[in-house]
């Protein structure tokens, strides 16, 4: 039954039926299989997997980052990057780098900076003479630090999914995330200098100062939602409205960059992003039942405890995994549907939930650029008009980075949380 | 007078809605390259106007305003009790209703946000398969997908309604005057919604199909 | 596929409880359950323990059971009210049970039968009890000693926020402030909360008197709990009478089983709470028990539960 489930996930999967339905279709056959178990138990799951204060998070996060862009917050981000970074050789790309970091400093997820981000910069780096693939590469990857650095949607989905502390999971993704993005800006440097890519013009002091205080209130939403949640004062959900209604009243009222009446647009593609998403999460959880009814995470327990004995093996088996299933699925549903398998078999072998969690998002981070289903990607590549085949390629080196930061992060994990364990050692 | 003018730019905005959505299906490559066919315009513009498609597709755009509405509604709902909840706390008022109104508001933008997207095919589907098909084989696995969804929900409409009737009169844990009823119906609404949806782009499909062969 | 007994006389039994840590007492109990079951059955009955894994909230698990999607589950009184059945959360009233001895004479005897019966009628079948399962004692612990009931003044206390529970804690002076259970490490680790309250078993596995705010455990006893393990009622009537003789007999061993890995656990973790540097006093109760009379008669009232009530209150006297 179970080869039979997984044929008609591929076969409708390719025949173009949504993934969404795909994943809520098998749940719902699946179901019907089991004996004792009534099928009324899929569309109570829809609801149940939906019914937790965690994820109300995802809209809020998003609708901060919707307001930002629509608030031109990203553009006066974008001014500073390159005051700091653009007089380097490749100047624009490296630009593109740091204001990813920034953003992700704000925002929980990354597709909204591929798009905000994306859609000023890819223009301006082809006019500039670089290459519509490098223009396109760097604007994806870069934005894949969005849910590395934090807030971030899919470490808040972690923690509710593991009880593994929030506050930890989001000062463990700072390192992580600096490192790749400094990463990628080294490699951008090598590829600059060899193809000879332009700088931006040195930004005067007084001119830089000027602009820093001009982003400041912006870039203290960082301080305010990650300082909030480390402090307790208030829960990762409380931030994300936190950090929506500051952004909203900081370009309502301080840039005076939003209007009334840009909201309902606003609220609109708040609600089309995440309800896709979260549907997707709905029906993930319905099949996640399904899992649980054939007690699949016993079963992984013993075939890992049995087969691979080894902690380094069963860390290696957990990347790949995650990589392929990256490649057609979000990191929501796909974490909805595994998380919960392998983390007895994890928590056996002695790995901390935090420090999986680190591994599992960075790893589905990757697949925000990987094809046929990599949002950032088919984000970058439409708005730079670029096959999604192309694009990939460019892709490559920036994921071999991440790679790199992974394996380090996976095998030495103090790199990660060496400094947060210094500066709160209550949260581990 | 004034709204005849307004219901024939209606038309005709709807016509190019549909041409846009549809074009994929109906035209062959060189068609899309740039060289599309008069006749097919004209053929759809027949078939709508023949066919008595304007009162569906006006319901369809009706139904979809009061989802997305309602989903947006909500959406703020829960964004302004989370704010209430904050501000409450640090003013030591107890108030527990805020958790359970913003989760069961959550689920309601949820699932209305979810069905206004399957009306707009936004729901994320891997298209490399279907894009290798020629017009008419392309146009038929279109329609598969409609009917598969269509089924899907149909299941999920039914089993749906069993968990609201079970579970009617469960109450809210925080206000034992609400019942779960209000929670569960979104489920329903939800599935019937989409199969309304579904059975539009069905039937659209299936005229444009009819179309294509008339003018091969 | 809710189908009942197979044509071969086989049945399967889903059972499920929300903790998914494997040393819990309630995993003792389905276990034993299963042990029992599956041996007096020669294997005619199968059962499958789920620990958490279809469902960690229990108002999963009691929605599971109704639909038939569990057959055996194992859940506490506040989530039961939410179905409509207002009685069951008499036995969470604070100091309704004065002690272990008072609890068990009480959920064994006439109050245990009565409460059965107005479970399975006001369920029309739904639910039927099998046997009561206890979640240990919930004690005080927080940021100081309690001395006197007096020392709760001005202490914002973890527990409920609405309900019988939150008036007494109201009325005996604290302030009762809702933190979910995931986050109260950290709540009292940082002064968000000065104190809360929970079993032994509980709290000390959280390492929560490993905090400032939760090292002073006052042993204030205001809750011996109840838990109900419930079987749907309607399944049950479909088994076979060998199978429902069957199926009481092991969730009688299950009831013994879970009772006392919770006894021996209340006993390790109050060593180890120790051991590990919190300080445990003993208080005078009496003030306590004055407070919650009223309330406890208050709330009897709006359940419709007054005799009950009674037959508690006498089945105390008794023991004196
Ligand atoms: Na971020
Ligand atoms: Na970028």
């Amino acid at each position: 039954m179970g080869l039979l489930l997984i044929g008609l996930f591929i076969v409708l999967m390719l025949i173009g039926v949504p993934i969404a339905f795909v994943i809520g279709i098998v749940a719902l056959i699946g179901i019907f299989s089991i004996p004792y178990t009534p099928e009324a138990t899929v569309p109570m799951s829809f609801v149940n997997g939906l019914d937790s204060f965690v994820l109300l998070a995802v809209p809020l996060f998003i609708l901060a980052a919707n307001l930002m862009n629509s608030g031109k917050i990203s553009v006066k981000l974008i001014d500073l990057a390159m005051a700091i970074v653009g007089p380097i050789r490749g100047g624009l790309a490296h630009t593109n780098v740091l204001v990813s970091m920034m953003f992700a400093g704000v925002s929980g997820a990354s597709q909204a900076d591929t798009a905000g981000v994306g859609k000023i910069l890819i223009p301006n780096m082809v006019k500039q003479g670089y290459d519509k693939e490098t223009a396109v590469g760097v604007t994806a990857a870069s934005s894949t630090v969005g849910v590395v650095i934090p807030p971030s949607i899919p470490m808040i989905i972690f923690a509710g999914l593991t009880n593994a502390s929030i506050g930890a999971l989001f000062l463990g993704g700072i390192v992580p995330g600096i490192l790749i993005g400094l990463g990628m800006m080294i490699f951008i440097y090598i590829l600059a200098v060899k193809r000879n890519y332009p700088r931006t013009a040195r930004t005067e002091f007084s001119k830089f100062l000027k602009l820093l205080m001009e982003t400041i209130p912006a870039l203290l939403t960082v301080v305010i939602i990650i300082g909030g949640i480390i402090s307790g004062f208030f829960t990762a959900t409380e931030a994300a409205a936190v950090a929506s209604l500051y952004t909203l009243l900081i370009s309502m009222f301080y840039y005076k960059t939003l209007k009334l009446e840009d909201l309902p647009k606003i609220l609109v593609d708040t609600l089309a992003l995440s309800s896709l998403s979260l549907f997707a999460l709905a029906a993930a959880s319905a099949l996640g039942e399904l899992m649980s009814y054939y007690q699949l995470g016993a079963m992984a327990q013993e075939f890992f405890t049995n087969n691979v004995g080894a902690e380094w093996l069963f860390i290696l088996i957990i990347i790949a995994f995650f990589l392929f299933v990256g490649t057609f699925m979000d990191a929501i549903p796909a974490m909805i549907l595994f998380v919960p398998i392998i983390l007895p078999t994890a928590l056996e072998f002695g790995i901390e939930p935090v420090h999986l969690g680190l591994i599992v998002v960075i790893t589905l981070a990757i697949g925000l650029v990987t094809p046929p289903y990599g949002l950032c990607l088919l984000l970058a590549a439409k708005i730079g008009n670029l096959s999604i085949e192309r694009s990939f390629v460019t892709v490559i080196p920036y994921i071999a980075i991440i790679l790199i930061v992974l394996l380090f992060i996976a095998f030495f994990p103090d790199i990660a949380f060496y400094l947060p364990k210094m500066i709160n050692p209550s949260l581990f | 007078m004034k709204l005849q003018k307004k219901w024939k730019q209606w038309i005709y905005c709807r016509i190019l809605e549909i041409w846009q959505k549809n074009k994929n299906n109906i035209l062959d490559r060189t068609a899309e390259d740039g060289f599309i066919h008069a006749c097919h315009l004209n053929g759809i513009f027949q078939a709508l106007r023949k066919e008595e498609v304007l009162p569906v597709k006006r319901f369809i755009g009706i139904l979809e305003k009061i989802q997305l509405t309602l989903g947006v509604l909500f959406l703020v709902v829960f964004f302004t009790v989370i704010i209430i909840q904050i501000i409450t706390r640090y003013l030591g008022i107890a108030v527990i209703w805020t958790e359970e109104v913003a989760n069961y508001s959550f689920i309601w933008a949820i699932f209305m946000g979810a069905a206004v997207m399957v009306n707009r095919r936004e729901h994320f589907n891997f298209d490399l398969f279907q894009r290798k098909l020629q017009n008419k084989k392309k146009a038929s696995l279109t329609i598969f997908n409609d009917s598969v969804l269509i089924l899907f929900n149909i299941f999920i409409f039914l089993y749906g309604m069993q968990v609201v009737t079970e579970f009617w009169n469960y109450t809210w844990a925080s206000i034992p005057e609400m019942k779960m009823g209000y929670v569960w119906i979104s489920i329903p609404i939800m599935a019937g919604s989409m199969i309304i949806y579904s059975l539009s782009h069905l039937m659209e499909n299936i005229k444009l199909l009819k179309v294509r062969e008339v003018n091969e | 596929n809710d189908g009942t007994e197979g044509e071969d006389g086989k049945i399967k039994i889903v059972a499920a409880h929300n903790q998914t840590s494997p040393d819990s007492p309630y995993q003792a109990g389905l276990l034993k359950f299963k042990e029992v079951a599956e041996e007096e059955s020669n294997g005619s009955i199968e059962v499958e323990v789920h620990a958490g894994t279809i469902g960690t909230e229990e108002s999963q698990l009691v929605e599971k059971l109704q639909l038939k999607a569990a057959d055996v589950v194992v859940v506490s009184p506040g989530f039961m009210t939410q179905t409509g059945i207002k009685e069951v959360d008499l036995f969470s009233i604070p100091y309704i049970f004065t002690s272990y001895e008072h609890w068990e004479s009480a959920v064994d005897g006439e109050v245990g039968e009565k409460m059965a019966d107005i479970i399975n009628e006001k369920s029309d079948n739904s639910f039927k009890l099998l046997g009561y399962w206890t979640a240990g004692v919930r004690h005080y612990y927080g940021k100081k000693p309690l001395e006197s009931i007096d020392d709760l003044k001005g202490m914002s206390l973890r527990t409920q926020t609405s309900g019988v529970i939150a008036d007494f804690w109201k009325t005996a002076g604290a302030i009762p402030s809702s933190i979910s259970w995931g986050e109260l490490y950290q709540g009292l680790q940082q002064d968000v909360v000065d104190s809360s309250e929970n079993a032994y078993p509980f709290f000390v596995q959280q390492n929560h008197h490993t905090t400032p705010n939760g090292k002073y455990i006052t042993e204030t006893a205001h809750d011996y709990t109840t838990r109900f393990l419930l079987i749907n009622g309607e399944k049950f009537d479909s088994y076979s009478k060998e199978h429902q003789e069957i199926i009481l007999k092991a969730a009688e061993e299950s009831v013994k089983a879970e009772r006392e890995a919770n006894n021996s656990q209340e006993v390790e973790y109050k060593e180890k709470a120790i051991e590990d540097g919190a300080e445990v006093n003993q208080i005078d109760r009496e003030p306590f028990i004055e407070i919650a009379k009223p309330i406890q008669d208050e709330a009897a009232k709006e359940m419709e539960a007054v005799d009950l009530l009674q037959d508690i209150r006498d089945l105390a006297e008794e023991q004196k």
